[in-house]
């Protein structure tokens, strides 16, 4: 969906409060939401749904707010961004790490690298893709997943995690590096 | 070393660009965008709504107020009643003193029921002035969010 469009089924809804054109701008950004998610929580689809409902209800709540010199799909993935890392404050509320330190900051906890049981991003190749970006740091793994499943830019990513570019680009690197020495010991490449 | 070094990072990128390309996956709605419908809170759209329906109130009782005005002669009477009202007042000014303006009161207060509007008239007279109130606060609590 062009931008043009997204901006003027925005006004539309901003006007009317119209549920069913709100549906036209999920159902075109559904997928990048999901996704997006879907690979910050290692493949589970159920969680990543939860959170991308949670996203467009959020989105739908402030879409007044939404300023048309910003690309919508990218408002929403920063909109996904903080309701993953709220999601991820409350889990370790709920289940504090006993060692900190001890990849305690690092949304791949066990429970969240262990395959995925059917669904969406079920399958092996997923499976796979999910096993290789665990072995990276959660902001490596976040920009990452941006740039090279996303294909946002790194203006984009910046705006997405309110990191700065240097900064992104840095994580790029290192992440990339230690995604591919991975790949090669698992015999891609 | 640097020629090296550049050419890993080529490669590592290439690597990485034909694994995500490999495991490019597309995610079917399957009633997802049903399901963040029925999930989203309805004030908004109720908020739209009542504001419509206020407006159309609004827009009615302008129309109903205008066309009484008219119908009822209304606007005769007020203009009637002020120029009488101005004459007076301007009477009591050139003509100063006490007892005059006693005097002029006086003949106001008998002559009143005739200056009274009909009760058409007066139903007019309400029916804009309430709609000019609604008008004004719905302003005001617009300018207010």
């Amino acid at each position: 969906m062009s931008r043009l469009s997204d901006i003027a089924l925005i006004a539309q809804v901003v006007a009317t409060g119209s549920h069913r054109t709100f549906g036209q701008l999920v159902e075109a950004h559904q997928e990048a939401v999901r996704r997006f998610l879907l690979r910050l929580t290692a493949g589970d689809g159920m969680l990543a749904d939860d959170l991308a409902q949670e996203t467009f209800i959020h989105a739908w709540q402030g879409l007044k707010s939404f300023r048309a010199a910003s690309n919508f799909q990218t408002w929403l993935l920063r909109i996904a961004y903080r309701v993953f890392l709220d999601e991820k404050r409350k889990e370790r509320e709920a289940h504090p790490q006993p060692l900190p330190g001890e990849g305690s900051s690092d949304w791949a906890s066990p429970s969240l690298v262990t395959p995925p049981q059917g669904g969406e991003g079920g399958g092996l190749l997923s499976h796979d893709l999910d096993r290789a970006l665990a072995t990276l740091s959660e902001v490596e793994r976040t920009c990452v997943i941006l740039q090279c499943v996303e294909g946002q830019s790194i203006k984009d990513i910046a705006a997405i995690t309110g990191l700065n570019e240097n900064t992104i680009k840095s994580h790029l690197l290192r992440g990339k590096k230690t995604m591919a020495t991975y790949l090669r010991r698992n015999g891609y490449g | 070393m640097a020629h090296f070094k550049s050419q890993h990072t080529d490669n590592d990128e290439q690597l990485l660009r034909d694994f995500f390309a490999e495991h490019r996956e597309t995610i079917a709605d399957n009633g997802f965008t049903e399901r963040v419908l029925a999930a989203l809170p309805r004030q908004q759209e109720e908020a739209v709504r009542l504001r419509r329906w206020n407006l159309a109130l609004n827009g009615i009782g302008i129309v109903a107020a205008v066309v009484m005005v008219i119908a009822f002669g209304t606007f005769g009477w007020l203009r009637t009643a002020m120029m009488s009202m101005a004459r007076r007042v301007l009477v009591g000014i050139v003509n100063f003193d006490w007892d005059a303006l006693l005097v002029q009161f006086m003949l106001l207060l008998h002559r009143l029921p005739e200056m009274l509007p009909s009760p058409q008239q007066m139903l007019a007279l309400v029916l804009v002035l309430i709609s000019l109130t609604v008008l004004a606060a719905e302003r005001l609590k617009s300018s207010y969010r």
